[in-house]
């Protein structure tokens, strides 16, 4: 057999036969990835609004205690007991997406809590966006009038936390994220709370 | 008797040299970008240093399998498709049946393709080896990448955080080193390791 021939043969072989495995490692997993995917944004609004559960009634729970708005594209999850809300936030990071839920009091103003669900950022500089300790500086900031990561030293205001020391560019894209996102959510949840739409 | 013919079995120079002589790090100098990485922190060191120790070994055992018959015009491409393979399946697997594990490592599975240390192998070794020394030689690089990930790792998050695997060991007064934490402290402490590594095994390159 001609070389050529054998090398196209072979990169064809290899072709089907990775193809096969990836397609059947995702045929096999794709479900429950989703399912866990599922699970995780529920415990993620659950603990934002600080409701117990247990692994195996996390479903159970989240039905019983959260109450889902939806206003035109965007889906509120309401705590009927405090007003508080919740509401995906995503966009563009530095390597990859950033997902994660941003919930506010019922003031629709003040961080209640900041959630990641997913981010690809640099490990150990720009993936401290993802640390419970970072996160925690959130809470209680103001996203009015815009919510602001800072890198200076100067004391922060009460819409502004501290920058991830040498992931200025994580920070600043977060901080588009948080406010693009916050402002369409705001349009949204005004409209249905004074319309009704 | 028995531990001094060790040293003459062929399986155990080549873990000896994959830990020591040919540490991946320490001598090829491969895989600095992820070595510099992931050691601000003990436990990213650990999750990264086991991930690519397994996709050595499995890529490793697949080239070596198929040795034979590959075209040596896109071997090259043959390494990459097997790793990415593997990476992609171990990313998947760990999403659906160990998701805290998988939430835990992040990014780093997927950085594990681009990890020059596992095509690095494929080529110098599991091309013209037989499978079991092609697994020892995987699983001896990938503790040689795991071991000066765990020495850096550890005096970087001495230094810049005071504790060791989150847990606080430096007193609370201990004023930490915040450069440790990033790129540069990185560059110290693994040249200095390089370098303490090189002089102890005596192994000094000529220009």
């Amino acid at each position: 057999m001609k070389p050529t021939v054998r090398m196209i043969l072979f990169v064809l072989v290899m072709a089907v036969i990775t193809s096969g495995i990836l397609l059947g490692v995702e045929a096999l997993t794709a479900e429950r990835i989703q399912n866990n995917q599922d699970a995780k944004l529920k415990i993620a609004i659950l603990e934002s609004h600080g409701i117990d559960y247990t692994l195996a009634t996390i479903n159970e729970t989240f039905d019983q205690e959260i109450d889902i708005v939806i206003s035109g594209d965007w889906t509120f999850y309401v705590n009927p007991d405090t007003n508080a809300v919740s509401f995906a936030i995503s966009g563009g990071g530095v390597w990859g997406p950033i997902e994660g839920i941003l919930t506010l009091e019922a003031d629709f103003e003040t961080i209640l809590s900041v959630k990641i669900l997913q981010q690809e950022e640099t490990p150990g500089l720009g993936g401290v966006i993802a640390e419970s300790q970072y996160l925690a500086t959130f809470v209680g900031k103001k996203m009015l009038p815009q919510f602001e990561i800072n890198k200076d030293t100067a004391p922060n205001l009460p819409n502004e936390i501290d920058s991830i020391v040498g992931a200025t560019n994580t920070s600043k894209r977060f901080q588009d994220i948080m406010n693009d996102d916050y402002s369409q959510a705001r349009l949204a949840w005004l409209l249905q709370s004074q319309l009704g739409v | 008797m028995k531990l001094i013919r060790v040293k003459y079995k062929k399986w155990f120079n080549i873990l000896r040299d994959g830990i020591s002589r040919s540490n991946p790090i320490v001598v090829a100098v491969l895989g600095i970008c992820s070595a510099l990485a992931v050691t601000n922190k003990v436990e990213n060191a650990i999750a990264m240093g086991l991930g690519v120790t397994f996709v050595i070994m499995a890529s490793s055992l697949t080239i070596s399998l198929i040795r034979n018959i590959i075209p040596p015009r896109v071997r090259m491409v043959t390494y990459m498709v097997v790793i990415s393979t593997y990476v992609i399946s171990v990313q998947a697997v760990l999403q659906a049946f160990f998701m805290p594990i998988a939430d835990a490592l992040g990014a780093y599975v997927g950085l594990i393709i681009t990890n020059c240390i596992v095509m690095g192998r494929a080529e110098a070794f599991a091309v013209r080896n037989p499978v079991r020394y092609s697994l020892i030689d995987g699983f001896a690089s990938g503790m040689g990448y795991t071991f000066v990930l765990l020495m850096v790792s550890v005096v970087r998050e001495l230094l810049a955080f005071g504790t060791l695997l989150n847990i606080q060991i430096m007193p609370v007064t201990f004023p930490t080193w915040a450069v440790m934490a990033l790129a540069p402290g990185g560059f110290f402490v693994l040249g200095l390791f390089i370098w303490l590594i090189r002089e102890w095994i005596h192994y000094y390159e000529t220009v």
